[in-house]
């Protein structure tokens, strides 16, 4: 597919590495001369130095070819012109990043007013991710699907769990409905059945109701208690979002800012959330807002480095779960080696939003795959399926169905609810069939029966 | 330095030669030449994939290829390529000795068609048909081409490419490298086959035709003939060829916007117009100087374009033997073969685009002197001139200078006269063929010593590279480990 990228910023050049790599035909657009020659020799695309917001511009990075176009330069405004314009000159699928809070507030009316296909806020994705981080206190990673109905949560197996040595049917019978859709194990994924049997040290994704859930991870004898009060270092947009998702699901917040202006307006917005005015590395007010007795920490300082070391002195002071933001991209696998539980970088939260959206296109370009998501490194793929009239794959109930090794049926979305299915089940017409398998490239979901 | 993966990538660049070396081999049998002939090839070619298995045994550890390794791989595939590519002529027995043989391949593959050959003639069809097909080869470039054929597409072949492609900048057509290398190809491979066409119906044989093709297509010059193109006597195949030799001397960026239907972007190019000018004004000065020997308009006219065009576009196919023209006349062709043609095509020389550059600053200086408060942007190609590409234009004119007086310097040491050593340098260090005095167009490199003739070759090689990636090859600090 033809790309069209506009700003060569942080979020950009994740783009760029990300789309460059695979078969699609990348142009970068940006004002920045020094920006372009770098990117140039780093990635294999090409690049059209000036105002992205201009006609002359995006006709010459052959706006009216493209397929996608990316407005991601440091200016919201920017991007929503040249978002206006790309609507104007080509059949583009168009995705802005819009950052000012202000404007987020209408996205929905500027999605439609701008002819904007996505519009994507890097911070509000990022609260988005820690706020639904929080409701898995046990997960290490959660991936959420089909709007958020569904998500998927990936929890390790520790040697002294209960269920080490059963396989997948004995669990079941331990009354703990949940359905595991994958294990990871040695850095290979399988797609379990019935009789797989759990080892130490695996990491399940597992997905079901919430109720489920939590008796699963009382079998697995983790700490699944629900986590209710939070700890945020530091006040900037995400900090905002953040407290806007908690608040209505009663958290108790509280927040350490320095900038006497900033605190003055988080505690004038949000009356229900303590607000303290001081330095959130200081240990000796940290000490006074006993950190200790939080559930959770969050730094969210503009500063890296002040985050690391205060998310390193959170979990020594045993603070149950521990998140830290960095705001370089590249660090985030660096870091991840510290010892840090839980890494969180906008940028990254973003791209990997951007490139289902990118994926989901390709993909769905005559076939009827909805979505698709990559899971565990590209081993294996999540894949949302519109079922039609006449699949074959209608009407036959799960157990008598003859799939392909490493297909599993994950969940059925019929009429706006979910069912997480058993053998008794059956897929019917106008059903959406969330499907995770090792089998990849699939593009219509009879190729996932065996013949 | 990552060594391992240049070493994979040489590797690489073995398989390439041996399969080209193919080419002749069948030619070879095709013409029945021998027992000889067929070993002159086959041994190279088993030695060549010997090698390349060898190298390429084990995949590198490490991806890391930046513009370091770019610039040595780059020197290293030239010099290994002149290097596969003259065994044949050692082993067959028509080209003795090494060294004569590693000069004429560099000559074939850096285009530049300087030969050592006292008699062309004596070559058997099969080696006369390698020497020239190198040409075509060496004209696009070896990397482009293997990137051209390679599926894969990763982004470190950027460095390898920007340091292969001549011109103070590189513009890709496209997004993708592999794809801008497979529409260069593509449309160089088009031109050299209609100019073939052409050529066959000016009533040339099949082989002499692919010989003229690709010594224009790639802006060579290799000959079949002792007296090359004058051998024909014919004014149609002159004038075919001259302008042969010039439309591939024009940066092949015009020619992809003209196959997208942008042929106006591509006439308002403006090293196009200096390049045309300059041909123009190059060939009414010579017919001025040259009027007293013609009687006839026609010969007269033929003969000065054909020679500009050989000289600018870094050719060197010969019809007349400008060595014994005014010394005026000599003196424009020693500019033009300074200037070369435009950038991003097949030929060499100091290319029209920086000329253009260090006019326009020059003059702009001027101006500035006389008024300094009057602020003149200076433009070329539409686009403002920046400081930033007017010093490493100015830059690479210094190295070009320096690298030129050491190369004068080394030949001088085994050189008749003057004339002979910086003609000698000049044509070769601009990948034109013939000089100036005893090695002009009649005369050939058979003289010099072979101390002389490696210098050449590798001046033929810096030259095709723009230096830098044989000058960074050849550093000693490139080689430290930090």
């Amino acid at each position: 597919m033809n790309i069209v990228i506009m700003g060569g910023g942080k979020i950009g050049r994740l783009l760029c590495k990300e789309f460059s790599d695979s078969e699609h035909n990348v142009t970068l657009v940006d004002e920045d001369s020094e920006v372009v020659e770098d990117l140039l020799d780093r990635y294999d695309m090409n690049a059209v130095l000036g105002n992205g917001a201009t006609y002359n511009t995006l006709m010459e990075a052959g706006i009216a070819e493209a397929d996608i176009f990316i407005a991601v330069a440091d200016r919201d405004e920017i991007n929503l012109v040249a978002a206006v314009i790309c609507q104007q000159l080509s059949d583009a699928f168009t995705i802005a990043r819009v950052r000012n809070p202000e404007y987020g507030k209408h996205l929905k009316w500027m999605r439609e007013g701008f002819g904007v296909n996505l519009l994507i806020n890097p911070d509000m994705e990022a609260a988005h991710y820690i706020a639904r981080n929080l409701n898995f206190p046990a997960a290490k990673a959660v991936e959420s699907f089909a709007h958020g109905h569904v998500n998927i949560v990936a929890v390790e197996v520790a040697a002294s769990s209960k269920i080490v040595g059963l396989s997948l049917m004995q669990v079941r019978q331990k009354r703990a409905n949940v359905l595991i859709c994958a294990i990871e194990r040695q850095n290979q994924v399988v797609i379990p059945n019935g009789a797989t049997r759990i080892e130490a040290g695996d990491i399940l994704h597992l997905t079901g109701p919430l109720v489920e859930m939590n008796r699963f991870y009382h079998l697995l004898g983790v700490d699944s208690d629900r986590i209710d009060s939070v700890l945020v270092i530091g006040g900037n947009r995400i900090t905002y979002y953040l407290i806007s998702y908690l608040l209505p699901q009663h958290f108790r917040i509280k927040v350490i800012e320095r900038d006497p202006a900033i605190a003055m307006r988080l505690a004038d917005q949000y009356p229900e959330v303590t607000v303290i005015l001081g330095d959130g590395t200081d240990q000796n007010i940290l000490a006074e807002e006993r950190r200790e007795s939080y559930d959770c920490e969050i730094s969210l300082t503009g500063i890296d480095e002040e985050n690391i070391v205060a998310a390193l002195l959170a979990e020594r002071a045993g603070v149950r779960k521990v998140m830290t933001k960095v705001s370089r991209p590249e660090m985030v696998d660096e870091i991840g080696g510290l010892g840090l539980q839980s890494v969180i970088n906008p940028q990254l939260i973003s791209r990997d939003i951007i490139l289902r959206h990118v994926r989901a296109l390709q993909n769905s370009q005559g076939s009827k795959v909805e979505a698709l998501y990559r899971l565990f490194n590209k081993k294996a793929e999540l894949l949302q399926f519109c079922v039609e009239e006449g699949a074959a794959i209608c009407g036959i109930s799960l157990h008598s169905l003859a799939l392909k090794p490493g297909v599993l049926i994950a969940y059925i979305i019929r009429k706006g609810s979910v069912i997480y299915p058993d053998g008794s089940n059956a897929i019917y017409p106008d059903d959406r069939v969330i499907v995770v398998t090792t089998v990849l490239g699939c593009s219509d979901i009879d190729e996932l029966l065996k013949n | 330095m990552n060594i391992q993966s240049i070493r994979y990538r040489l590797g690489l660049i073995c398989v390439l030669e041996a399969l080209v070396l193919f080419l002749p081999f069948f030619l070879a049998v095709f013409f029945r030449e021998g027992w000889s002939s067929y070993r002159a090839y086959l041994i190279p070619i088993s030695i060549l994939l010997l090698v390349a298995v060898l190298a390429t045994r084990k995949k590198p550890k490490s991806e890391a290829f930046y513009a370091k390794e770019g610039f040595v791989f780059c020197a290293l595939t030239w010099f290994v390529l002149a290097f596969g590519g003259a065994w044949p002529f050692v082993i067959q027995g028509s080209i003795p000795k090494f060294y004569d043989a590693f000069f004429e391949m560099a000559s074939g593959f850096t285009t530049t068609g300087a030969s050592i050959l006292r008699d062309v003639e004596a070559l058997p069809q099969s080696l006369l048909f390698w020497r020239s097909f190198s040409h075509l080869i060496g004209g696009m470039g070896v990397l482009v081409f293997a990137i051209a054929i390679l599926s894969q597409g990763d982004n470190s072949s950027i460095h390898a490419i920007k340091a292969e492609v001549p011109g103070p900048s590189f513009g890709k057509l496209v997004s993708k490298m592999r794809d801008t290398a497979r529409w260069l190809y593509l449309i160089y491979l088009a031109m050299m086959l209609g100019l073939l066409l052409i050529l066959c119906l000016c009533g040339m044989s099949l082989f002499d035709a692919c010989i003229y093709a690709f010594g224009t297509a790639g802006t060579g010059g290799f000959a079949n003939y002792s007296d090359s193109l004058a051998h024909f006597h014919s004014p149609l195949i002159e004038w075919v060829i001259a302008f042969g030799m010039l439309l591939f001397g024009v940066n092949f960026n015009l020619y992809f916007l003209i196959v997208m239907r942008q042929g106006k972007k591509a006439l308002r190019s403006e090293e196009l117009r200096w390049y045309i000018g300059i041909v123009i004004a190059a060939t009414v000065a010579i017919c001025f100087l040259l009027a007293p020997r013609y009687t006839q308009l026609e010969p007269l006219l033929r003969d000065s374009f054909f020679t500009v065009a050989t000289v600018i576009s870094t050719t060197g196919f010969g019809t007349v033997d400008f060595a014994v023209w005014p010394l005026a006349a000599r003196v424009i062709l020693l500019f033009l073969m300074f200037t070369g043609a435009c950038a991003g095509s097949t030929a060499g020389g100091f290319k029209i685009a920086r000329v253009a550059l260090l006019t326009k600053s020059a003059g702009s200086e001027v101006q500035r002197q006389i008024k300094p408060r009057h602020l003149r942007p200076t433009y070329f190609e539409g686009h403002h001139v920046t400081e930033k590409m007017i010093s490493s234009v100015a830059h690479y004119f210094m190295l070009y200078t320096i690298c030129f007086a050491v190369l004068v310097f080394l030949v001088s040491i085994d050189s008749p006269d003057i004339e002979t050593a910086i003609g000698a340098v000049s044509a070769t260090f601009n990948n034109i063929g013939p000089g100036l005095s005893a090695v002009g167009p009649t005369q050939n490199y058979a003289d010099f010593t072979p101390f002389s003739k490696l210098c050449l070759s590798f001046g033929m090689i810096a030259g095709r590279l723009e230096i830098l990636p044989v000058l960074i090859f050849f550093s000693p600090h490139t080689w430290k480990r930090v």
